[in-house]
């Protein structure tokens, strides 16, 4: 590891990227004839606040870090 | 196969399992960014040359606590899927019920299908306490007999010894295993797309002595069934809800494990009782895993299985 910051910009692209990316699926389960009902709301729910949500405080905890010279 | 109602499964595996990959993507790249966190703290450890950035030491925190985010992220996401599964397995069922493809009360089972790395051991099958009449069963189960191998499903009968030599116990973690849920759906096809299917769930499926099915239907197993039987059933599904014993509402040793015997006991001999031991730490130890509520289905099993030999 050479480029401790270029390294955690990356990551934190990574996570918006796989956020982005199970959003979209979570709309392909949530769209019509894939799954519907009270279970699948409690799904889409429980995966909002308990995944989402998470991902989503994660990278924008990532990007308020500051960047010091390695000594 | 054949329309569920609120699921359509197929896609919804296919999402499953996208989303399991995705997991383990997270999981990288929270693992990178904790080699960020370890190299800004130790620079010249990580090989991160002089004058390089680095996490500033005030913004550790920072990064600390957005790997716990991402850790529970993973872990809540890995939950949710896994309870996904068992959402399936329950619209299947339910669907099935709704669309007099099957009765609920007849199908009071459904499958388990267990596969380790390394060794494999499958069981699969409950059986009906109700609702399906012993002639109908009888007749249905002739026809299953004639079926089954080109089910797939006695494809869920090797590696024997791994079962014997206990080398195969059943965990939780292994119901995290890739296939499994295919082979869960792979059932779930066969009783909704054959007629036999139809008929009779998979109630049944792998029966051939109808004493045996009889003496369950009386919910017990009598003497000498181990002589003619040559699949021994489970035990109950679990249709209610949380969604994860759907899932893992079925303890069910099957048909591998009766014509394994049907077909060796004679070399099983005096070794019978090993065999039935390592079945019964099958039956406990899924048990175990389906949790303390249904812990009584492995004991079930074990004694089940016990009283057989």
């Amino acid at each position: 590891m050479t480029n401790v910051k270029n390294d955690l910009d990356h990551a934190v692209l990574q996570v918006r990227a796989l956020s982005a990316s199970m959003g979209g699926l979570l709309a392909e389960l949530d769209a019509a004839g894939v799954w519907s009902g009270s279970d699948a709301n409690e799904f889409q729910t429980a995966w909002r606040e308990q995944v989402q949500s998470n991902m989503t405080l994660a990278s924008t905890l990532l990007e308020r870090v500051s960047f010091v010279p390695a000594g | 196969m054949a329309q569920l109602i609120g699921m359509e499964p197929e896609q919804v595996t296919g999402i499953h399992g996208t989303l399991k990959g995705q997991i383990g993507a997270l999981e990288s790249v929270s693992d990178a960014i904790v080699r960020v966190r370890l190299a800004s703290l130790t620079p010249s450890s990580y090989g991160v040359p002089s004058g390089s950035l680095v996490v500033a030491p005030q913004s550790i925190a920072t990064v600390t606590a957005a790997i716990a985010h991402l850790g529970s992220a993973k872990s809540n996401a890995e939950s949710l899927i896994a309870g996904l599964l068992g959402q399936v397995v329950q619209q299947q069922t339910t669907s099935s019920a709704a669309t007099g493809a099957l009765s609920v009360s007849d199908l009071f089972a459904t499958v388990l299908a267990i596969e380790k790395p390394v060794s494999k051991t499958i069981g699969y099958i409950g059986y009906a306490t109700s609702g399906v009449m012993v002639a109908d069963r009888i007749a249905g189960i002739a026809t299953l007999k004639k079926a089954m191998p080109k089910s797939g499903l006695t494809d869920w009968t090797q590696d024997w010894e791994d079962l014997k030599t206990g080398k195969a116990t059943v965990a939780t973690d292994a119901l995290d295993a890739d296939g499994v849920f295919q082979k869960i759906n792979k059932v779930a096809r066969f009783v909704n797309d054959t007629p036999v299917g139809k008929a009779l769930g998979i109630v049944g499926v792998g029966l051939t002595a109808v004493d045996a099915v009889e003496d369950f239907h009386d919910g017990h197993v009598g003497d000498g069934v181990a002589d003619t039987i040559e699949t021994v059933l489970g035990t109950a599904a679990l249709l209610t809800p949380p969604p994860a014993d759907v899932i893992l509402g079925v303890a069910a040793i099957g048909v591998g494990v009766g014509q394994f015997i049907a077909d060796n006991h004679v070399v099983i001999g005096k070794d019978i009782g090993k065999a039935a031991s390592a079945i019964s730490s099958v039956a406990t130890n899924l048990g175990k895993g389906i949790g303390d509520a249904e812990k009584d289905i492995g004991k079930g099993l074990a004694s089940a299985f016990g009283s057989l030999f």
